[in-house]
């Protein structure tokens, strides 16, 4: 067999990974067992008809119960046979490993290029014979939509059906797109509609089916980046406002009047700001709020904040861009517009305000659940990327999910050259500029990497006064993606691009026609071009990735400066040493030819990669009891839901009150008011616990101050309140009931006004608390006795030693 | 409903393994504190300790006994304890103060892994100082039964060891365990000594006479005496005593488990919320600002202040009589004594509390996080931290002090073995006492954690129809 002749070499630190449980599986026999067992099958003789017909009785043993992975290898070799007949590719070897890893429930770590959309179709077929939802987990909608047309053939071949999820679609039309055997989705429409069917009213509403298995694409992006984000489904209410707050362009004008320095202390690197005492005075004058202490000044106070933060920490085309008239949030990872999500709201209000726009009304969340516990509410899980490894540990950490590195078919032909480290941005965009011209006039098509909006128009620019043609792909121009993407392979095309090419895009060399291809092939085939190193070394391999795909030759590169931001935010020049940089000092347009500058930016790499783990691993034990909550909260709310029942703490609560409305009403229309009340305050319950844990959050760092830790602290209060307001529920039930019999109608009409408009996720900061620093004492000269107050113990012992001694040596 | 916590502990799996985890490597640390030092002459060792080792009440080798978990004074591997570990935490976190080189560097990016990392070093040099020291002076030659030199190497080395593989067991503990590990293992080493003051107080003795007249009266043993082998007799103390020894165990207790749970809530808003929601039940975001925040710590410097002149004084009697008379009057089972001691105790809390609840960094750290205090105007809040914490410090360290001298005024008044005393008042209830209560609420925020109380209670009650 052919496959293990280009396996990729597991990093020696891997070799013991089992050992040291992180995750990753380096042993491929087992499922190259597998194959063999596959390929025993032949079905390329057999009729259409006859393959359906085998389909159909594996289908039936499959409902009979007959475990998946028995079922294994003949569904694997049906699903290659209709994928070589109704879409002309004959699956390869690698692509029937990656999907036997992922029928076992694992995730399968396949190369760039190597054709991952076939390969999930496998693993999707054989738990969708078993007549339970099978959701594949794309990255996107464009996505989903694509891979489920694409692959629809073949499913069909097997009996089974297909449909894809998209952003915007009916109620009635997500109902039927989840009815299919294999659901094509993104991991956050799936969650949103999870959240909606938590606040449903009655059980027409629900769109899901029950959850079952959950075939995640590009793994890393949606369970590691994204998973910080949790989804968040607002909608309008009365809130239980005590005071609107002071108006958000009144505020925006108080800020603007005050000084930077003076006034407020901003730090752009770290991202945060605050007020100076004077800063505050003045907020207060102008603003016409006195001492800034009472409830009232204090959110006048907060208004100025959010206002200098809207202000001076969210730029323009980079944290955000303005289309339609409305704010569109930027995602950092993807380059694309994150539809749906919002800065929290005093934030998003403020920024409305900045860029004079409508203020869109506050919401408030009645529902929010993390990426992460949404797919650990599958039974079933597996997943897939092209950039696994690095964060096997985490995988299985957070989602038992282990790690298997298929090989690639062919072997590899992209080089990877060494990052270009200049020492100012200008001498980096020059030389750049040279890059491109170069590989431009060699023919090559090139892809470059941006890092925003805002540094892929300034490329843009920069290109065009030299005379080089180029196209540009980032949020704002999303819906040319396609047509670009399809040209970017043509010789000496310039594609600039966000984030957004970074991941999925498949770059066809000379587009569709063989003997451009063959060109392009021999100029050297794509060269990808970084202009600065991302946060994560996935994201860099991901862009890399856009080239060498399926053997094809490539290059990849990427320029850096040390006036990045990634590094000026983690101090990264200081690390380097100065002899390295002498060379460059001379003359700043050359380059820094040190390998240890290269050591040591794959260094910081690393260690903001470990730092981010340890804030999604604190964020997740923060979630873990609010997820806790929200599903006794959702198990009280099912049997009212589904069959009218209220739990018995409030049923007998509000008996006499239920009794007359069931002698008004009738029986029926009773059960249904009674569930509908007990819905409607279990949902305001929920709403307001929400909110009461973020505030929490807030503050909880303050724990320290009293030797506490904060995490024990949260789980305390949390849960105590979660206990006190629950302890509410039945009487405010009582209370919504009585009112009920006030009306009219008995309360007929109840409960139908209110559903969830719209939903939206948050932009939550990366440092999930402020960071609070116990080491930061003062009064030095306190302290200083302190330490010799330490010293003179230790003598202390040396001397009692002593003393000691004779008395000992009497024995 | 939770129902009984000590049976929801083991029902939780992840609890579960932690407490395992965190017995298994507690039993790990007893199990060395019994193998001697390589060399050493187990049988003379065994008759040395029928010899109280030293006779003068409160002594500087019984301290570091204690905290060492009666490792010290059998010579075992472990003899040092954990203490070189706890002492370096506490130099670098004072010289993070006074050095203003350490202290930019500890609040760099990876600067509390660097801190740490300096952390250990200065224990291994702690260690061999200590070790050196101790070994030299300590360890008997009589006691040895190799080449002393080669003894010296070795023994240097095997405590040197031996305590950072208790440091490691800390970090351990905490990694994998319940509770602080350090702490832990200090809290393990002084709860090992109750069977031993029962036994002084004659308590383990009545107790087994107690269950050899039943068994005698059942008819499982045949004659008195045989059950109970050789209890050390220690008829002398009065019953009357050993019941109010127990009542005041037992009052001490209570009352510092009351003042370590004391706390003055300070409310903190921060600005991010820009409108004003209606808050049910109590305020959420507050500083806990404890009674006694700064634990044992005061006592531990009060001892090693007062402890030291003592000493010097005692060895320089002989010449000078001066010195001899300081001496007596400072002695420790005096009045003076006590004074001394208990004002540097509230000296000392004072002090640490400067150092480690400074009211300027707390209102820096609030006010960047766009933080205020309700009711104080914002150029004030150190002023007010200030004054708060210095009103509650004062009944805490009083209070501190009181813990800290019962021992003495036990021993005086009844005359009972300073060990017990020891034991039932002072520095090891105050930590037997602040590690529980520790350890139990991070074992009350894991059982929390899984047992969400919900309206539905699983299984018992179907809910009720309409």
């Amino acid at each position: 067999m052919r496959i293990g002749k280009n396996r990729r070499r597991p990093h020696p630190a891997y070799r013991l990974a089992r050992l040291r449980g992180i995750g990753l599986e380096t042993d491929l026999k087992p499922y190259l067992r597998t194959i063999n067992e596959i390929k025993r099958y032949d079905f390329r003789r057999c009729s259409d008809a006859r393959l359906a017909a085998r389909a159909g009785e594996v289908k039936r043993a499959a409902r009979a119960g007959e475990p998946g992975e028995r079922l294994l290898p003949e569904v694997f070799a049906l699903a290659a046979e209709a994928a070589a007949r109704r879409l002309g590719m004959r699956p390869f070897d690698e692509q029937l490993l990656a999907g036997t890893v992922m029928g076992h429930g694992k995730l399968a770590e396949l190369a760039t290029g190597e054709g991952k959309t076939l390969a999930a179709v496998f693993p999707a077929a054989l738990r969708a014979l078993s007549g339970r939802g099978v959701h594949v987990m794309t990255a996107n909608d464009y996505l989903a939509a694509r891979d489920a047309a694409w692959m629809e053939p073949v499913y069909r071949a097997l009996g089974l059906s297909a449909a894809a999820v998209a952003g915007g679609m009916s109620a009635a039309r997500r109902r039927a797109a989840y009815a299919a055997d294999v659901t094509y989705v993104t991991a956050k429409q799936a969650g949103f509609d999870f959240l909606r069917d938590s606040l449903a009213y009655d059980p027409a509403e629900i769109v899901h089916r029950e959850l079952y298995f959950a075939l995640v694409d590009e793994a890393d992006f949606i369970l590691i980046d994204e998973a910080r984000v949790p989804l968040v489904l607002a909608a309008a209410d009365d809130m239980d406002v005590d005071d609107p707050g002071v108006d958000p362009a009144r505020c925006d004008e108080a800020a603007r009047s005050l000084t930077p320095g003076a006034d407020f202390v901003l730090d752009r690197a770290g991202r945060s700001l605050h007020l100076t005492v004077s800063g505050e005075r003045r907020a207060g004058r102008l603003l016409g709020v006195g001492g800034m202490h009472r409830r009232r000044d204090r959110l006048a106070y907060a208004g100025v904040y959010v206002a200098l933060l809207a202000r001076h920490l969210l730029r323009r085309d980079v944290d955000y861009i303005v289309r339609r008239g409305r704010i569109e949030l930027v995602d950092e990872l993807t380059g694309r517009v994150a539809r749906d999500r919002r800065w929290p709201d005093g934030i998003q209000a403020a920024l409305e305000v900045k860029e004079r726009l409508a203020v869109r009304p506050a919401g408030r969340i009645f529902g929010s659940i993390t990426i992460r516990h949404f797919l650990n509410l599958y039974p079933r899980r597996a997943a897939m990327t092209a950039t696994a490894a690095p964060a096997a540990r985490e995988f299985n950490l957070f989602y038992g999910l282990d790690v298997v590195v298929v090989p690639t078919r062919l072997p590899v032909r992209r080089s990877d050259e060494p990052d270009a480290v200049f020492l100012t941005r200008a001498a980096k965009n020059a030389a750049l500029l040279d890059e491109v011209e170069r590989a431009h006039r060699a023919g090559r098509p090139i892809l470059i990497g941006t890092r925003s909006v805002r540094e892929s128009e300034e490329l843009a620019r920069d290109l065009r006064r030299r005379g080089l043609a180029c196209r540009v792909l980032n949020a704002k121009n999303d819906r040319r993606e396609a047509a670009v993407i399809a040209r970017a392979g043509l010789p000496g095309a310039i594609t600039i691009s966000t984030n957004m090419a970074g991941r999925g895009t498949d770059i066809k060399l000379g587009g569709m026609s063989g003997s451009v291809r063959r060109r392009v092939t021999r100029a050297g085939g794509l060269y990808v071009i970084g202009t600065g190193r991302h946060e994560s070394v996935r994201i860099d391999r991901q862009l890399r990735g856009r080239a060498g795909r399926q053997g094809d030759p490539g290059t990849s590169r990427f320029f850096v400066s040390l006036e990045d931001e990634l590094f000026r935010r983690y101090g990264v020049a200081e690390f380097l040493p100065r002899k390295a940089l002498m060379c460059a000092r001379d003359d700043p347009h050359c380059a820094v030819a040190d390998r240890r500058v290269n050591r040591e930016i794959e260094r910081a790499q690393s260690i903001i990669g470990h730092q981010n783990h340890l804030i999604r691993r604190t964020l997740r034990r923060y979630s873990l009891l609010v997820e806790e909550q929200r599903r006794a909260v959702q198990e009280a709310r099912r049997p009212a839901l589904l069959e009218e029942e209220l739990p018995e703490v409030v049923a007998r609560a509000c008996a006499p009150e239920l009794g007359r409305l069931r002698a008004r009403l009738g029986d029926a229309a009773a059960r249904r008011l009674g569930a509908r009340i007990f819905l409607a305050v279990l949902d305001r319950f929920w709403a307001d616990h929400l909110a009461t844990v973020e505030e929490l959050r807030e503050g909880i760092a303050l724990q320290r101050f009293g030797a506490r830790e904060p995490l024990h602290e949260f789980i305390r209060l949390a849960s105590e309140r979660f206990a006190e307001g629950l302890a509410r529920v039945a009487a405010e039930c009582r209370a919504e009931a009585r009112a009920a019999l006030k009306t009219n109608d008995g309360g007929a009409g109840y409960g139908t006004v209110r559903a969830p408009s719209s939903t939206w996720t948050y932009a939550l900061d990366d440092e999930p608390l402020p960071a609070f620093n116990l080491a930061g004492f003062a009064g030095g000269p306190a302290a200083l006795v302190g330490a010799v107050m330490l010293l003179v113990k230790t003598v202390g012992a040396w001397a009692a030693a002593r003393r000691e001694k004779a008395a000992v040596r009497s024995w | 409903m939770a129902g009984n916590a000590l049976v929801n502990i083991f029902r939780t799996h992840e609890l579960r393994q932690r407490v395992f985890f965190t017995i298994v490597m507690l039993f790990i640390f007893r199990l060395g504190a019994t193998i001697p030092l390589p060399g050493i002459d187990f049988i003379a060792l065994q008759e040395a300790f029928k010899q109280p080792l030293s006779g003068s009440g409160v002594n500087i080798l019984d301290y570091i006994d204690l905290f060492a978990g009666g490792a010290f004074k059998n010579f075992s591997v472990f003899m040092l304890g954990i203490m070189p570990y706890i002492t370096s935490s506490i130099i670098i976190q004072l010289l993070i103060v006074v050095v203003p080189r350490l202290k930019k560097l500890s609040e760099e990016e990876g600067g509390k892994k660097k801190m740490q990392r300096y952390m250990r070093y200065a224990t291994v040099v702690l260690c061999l100082v200590q070790g050196y020291f101790l070994i030299n002076s300590q360890i008997p030659p009589a006691l040895v039964r190799i080449d002393p030199t080669l003894f010296k190497i070795i023994s240097l080395l095997t405590v040197t060891a031996g305590s950072i593989f208790l440091m490691w067991i800390g970090e351990q503990i905490n990694q994998r365990g319940i509770g602080n590990g350090a702490s832990l293992i200090i809290f393990a080493g002084i709860i090992v000594r109750l069977p031993n003051v029962l036994v002084e107080l004659g308590i383990l003795k009545s107790i087994l006479r107690f269950f050899e007249e039943i068994m005698l009266f059942i008819g499982l043993i045949p004659k008195r005496g045989g059950f109970i082998g050789n209890v050390r007799n220690t008829d002398q103390i009065n019953p009357l005593f050993i019941l109010i020894a127990i009542i005041m165990f037992v009052v001490t207790v209570a009352l510092i488990i009351y003042e370590q749970r004391g706390q003055r809530k300070i409310p903190v808003h921060y600005a991010k919320r820009v409108v004003g929601r209606k808050i049910y039940g109590s305020q959420n975001i507050y500083i806990p600002f404890k009674l006694n925040p700064s634990g044992v710590i005061p006592i531990i410097f009060a001892n090693a202040l007062i402890i030291l002149p003592i000493q010097i004084f005692q060895s320089l009697s002989g010449d000078v009589p001066f010195f001899a008379q300081l001496a007596r009057f400072l002695n420790p089972s005096g009045g003076w004594y006590l004074v001394i001691y208990a004002l540097l105790i509230v000296f000392f809390a004072y002090f640490y509390t400067q150092v480690t609840l400074n009211p300027t960094e707390i209102s820096k750290q609030i006010r960047e996080n766009g933080g205020s205090i309700p009711g104080i105007r914002s150029e004030k809040m150190e002023e007010y931290l200030m004054r708060i914490l210095y009103r509650i410090i004062l009944p805490g360290s009083l209070f501190l002090a009181l813990i800290a001298v019962i021992p003495n005024i036990v021993t005086k008044i009844f005359s009972f073995p300073y060990t017990v005393a020891n034991f039932m008042g002072g520095t090891s209830l105050i930590i037997i006492v602040g590690v529980g209560l520790d350890t139990m609420s991070q074992i009350e925020s894991y059982l929390r954690m899984h047992h969400q109380e919900g309206l539905v209670k699983k299984g018992k009650i179907k809910p009720r129809n309409l």
